[in-house]
């Protein structure tokens, strides 16, 4: 879009200046050769003058005459005798006659003859006879007069236009750059905002929800961020409406379970009660498990994010106890920085703990463990490894009872880095124990 | 044992809990609404009394705040809602405890017996002794031979829970039961690792057990030292 409208605006001041300069180069072209060619009849007009001032100067006075006046030009004097002084136009050997219109009655009014430069092979040249004192006879067939030709080519007469080209085309240049930056500044300021508002409804789409776009710029603009903004807030109060419904109904569904719950431990048959009541305890924890989810951003904003060294480490801190009881090694490594992630604090530390209860709950007291806490280009990676002899088969089992443990750990574990960005994955070590990695986005 | 007034609108959760209280020992009067349960909580003058919350009548915050200006019986209050907030409040409005739905007979006894306790009025000993180790169940400080140990709410519970049946292997579910409230499903590591703190804490190893001896596959046994009495 920026770019269209600095396009657009170099476009228009481009025709406003053509428009403007065509003609101008054209009136320019007019008076500068109008100028020139007058300037040839002036300095023909001038050794006119002179001729006519000496009446009969030396040949060495009209050389310096031509010198002087006429310059690069193409001048010369013809003598009464027919003598050229300086060099003659091109053409010279049929020049056209020279009208005596003036003839030497102009010298009467004190003044050279007149006569209009005229075309001459590719330039314009000018003749003046200059008349004899009266009574003096002719004595050449130009009926005895002076011929002054002053004659300049139209590569000449043009000379004098460069340095206008050079300022129409500078002046024309600086238009065009007042253009740009005003259209830069006009784009800014329509291009900003608008920039931030796209790039608000893009965090908005990739779940922060507390985004808000900047209401300002032009009007029309300003407008889209407000009505982007209202669109958050009213997507904030659904999801918020949603959350608590789930967590009402959820809350709703304790009391019959309460009932069952107590139903349950009536049963005359232990084995059944403790069946039905490990049925009751799964239901009461996915409930659990969903109004913890649905309270979720209350508890911890919209975007949770908590230091997974420190969190790691109070956790195996809280394990070493037992680590030690059971006499198992633990070989751990932790950043020294803190190292933040997208994840609350709780539900790491909940995915920890069950990564470790799974390791005292599915290997041999006595055996080892690692833990490993890295930082990735992306978020922070965390290992956890045993020295085992692998996971059971059917430890990926949701709500699986298992050996003790609740079954639900490595869902735990897995749910939490999906929430957090990242992902889950189970392999064996070199020795055959069971190793999880976990990745996690950065917050 | 206790007179306890309950106070629950569900028919199914008032008729077990009244049948295992009862079959606790506990006397139960049973109302279904909150204006009965004042009526009652005046005229019959209960040891305890356990309110749910979602009353049809009034809103069981309201029956709390009316009792408590009428009466100082204890209060355990049951609650589908867990978040803070809520407990805070329920607190504040004068709940001597609170319980939290879905619960055993059980958890909710040993709420009845955490909360006379409190209030002295259980023949109880409000002190337990074995051994070396003396646990005074008011002030929640624990000694072990004259020396005073720092313990976490869930370990001194754990500890509770074992020094009351001093002697007797506890299984791992009994104490899932009555310290994490998690009759079924929980997790016999989340004992193992409160055990492995509170040894440490007591000044000694599974190794080397003084008081804490772990029998495999059934559970633990909480027991002075062979050359001390016990209680």
């Amino acid at each position: 879009m920026r770019r269209r409208i600095l396009l657009l605006v170099v476009g228009m001041t481009a025709l406003v200046v053509l428009a403007f300069a065509v003609p101008l180069a054209l009136l320019i072209r007019h008076v500068v050769f109008q100028d020139a060619t007058n300037e040839v009849q002036d300095k023909a007009n001038q050794v006119a003058n002179f001729l006519h001032f000496y009446a009969t100067p030396t040949q060495a006075q009209i050389v310096a005459q031509l010198d002087n006046v006429t310059g690069d030009r193409v001048a010369s004097v013809q003598l009464p005798n027919g003598t050229v002084i300086g060099q003659l136009p091109p053409g010279s050997a049929a020049l056209p006659s020279v009208g005596r219109a003036a003839g030497p009655g102009d010298g009467d009014h004190g003044g050279p003859p007149q006569t209009a430069p005229v075309s001459w092979h590719g330039g314009k040249l000018t003749q003046l006879g200059v008349g004899q004192a009266p009574g003096q006879a002719p004595d050449n067939a130009e009926g005895g007069q002076y011929v002054v030709r002053v004659y300049a080519s139209n590569a000449q007469l043009h000379s004098g236009e460069t340095g206008w080209w050079w300022l129409l085309a500078g002046s024309s240049l600086g238009l065009l750059l007042v253009g740009v930056a005003g259209g830069e500044l006009v784009t800014r300021r329509i291009v900003r905002p608008l920039t931030h508002t796209a790039q608000t409804a893009h965090r908005i789409s990739s779940g922060d929800t507390s985004a808000r776009a900047q209401a300002d710029g032009p009007r029309e603009i300003a407008e889209v961020g407000s009505a982007l903004n209202r669109l958050a807030d009213r997507i904030d109060e659904l999801m918020a409406e949603e959350r608590e419904t789930v967590a009402d109904l959820s809350h709703r569904l304790r009391t019959p379970l309460t009932a069952l719950r107590l139903d349950a431990e009536a049963l005359r048959d232990p084995a059944e009660a403790e069946r039905v009541g490990a049925h009751v305890s799964t239901v009461e924890r996915t409930l659990t498990a969903v109004i913890h989810a649905a309270r979720r951003p209350q508890r911890e904003g919209r975007l949770p994010s908590s230091d997974a060294a420190a969190v790691v480490a109070q956790r195996i801190d809280f394990w070493s106890a037992l680590a030690d009881d059971q006499g198992r090694a633990s070989n751990v490594e932790l950043p020294d920085q803190p190292l933040f992630i997208r994840a609350s604090a709780d539900d790491l530390a909940a995915a920890v703990d069950a990564l470790l209860e799974n390791v005292f709950a599915h290997t041999p007291e006595g055996t080892a463990f690692g833990v490993t806490l890295e930082a990735t280009g992306s978020g922070a990676r965390l290992v956890v490894r045993d020295d085992g002899t692998g996971l059971p088969a059917d430890a990926m089992i949701r709500g699986r009872s298992d050996r003790g443990s609740s079954g639900l750990g490595l869902d735990i574990a897995r749910r939490c880095a999906a929430a957090a960005g990242g992902s889950m994955t189970l392999g064996l070590s070199s020795s055959g124990g069971t190793v999880v990695t976990l990745e996690f986005g950065a917050p | 044992m206790a007179q306890v007034l309950l106070v629950e609108d569900d028919a199914a959760i008032r008729t077990a809990l009244t049948r295992s209280l009862r079959d606790q020992g506990h006397g139960v009067a049973a109302v279904s609404s909150g204006m009965p349960a004042l009526t009652a909580a005046v005229e019959q003058k209960p040891d305890v009394v356990l309110l749910d919350l979602g009353l049809p009548d009034v809103d069981g915050a309201d029956v709390l705040s009316m009792l408590r200006a009428v009466s100082d019986v204890p209060v355990i209050v049951a609650t589908a809602r867990d978040d803070e907030s809520e407990m805070v409040r329920l607190l504040d409005l004068g709940a001597d405890d609170y319980i939290i739905k879905p619960f055993t007979a059980a958890q909710v006894t040993a709420r009845i017996r955490a909360v006379l306790r409190r209030m002295g009025r259980t023949d109880e000993d409000p002190v337990i002794t074995v051994g070396g180790l003396v646990i005074d169940t008011r002030s929640y400080e624990v000694t072990v031979d004259g020396r005073p140990v720092e313990l976490a709410r869930k370990e001194f519970e754990l500890l509770l829970a074992l020094a009351r049946r001093a002697g007797e292997v506890v299984t791992k579910r009994d104490l899932l039961s009555e310290v994490w409230q998690l009759a079924w499903g929980g997790s016999d590591r989340t004992v193992d690792v409160h055990l492995s703190w509170l040894r440490r804490k007591l000044g000694e190893t599974a190794r080397e057990p003084r008081y804490l001896h772990s029998v495999r596959g059934v559970g633990v046994r909480l027991a002075a030292p062979e050359g001390t009495g016990t209680r």
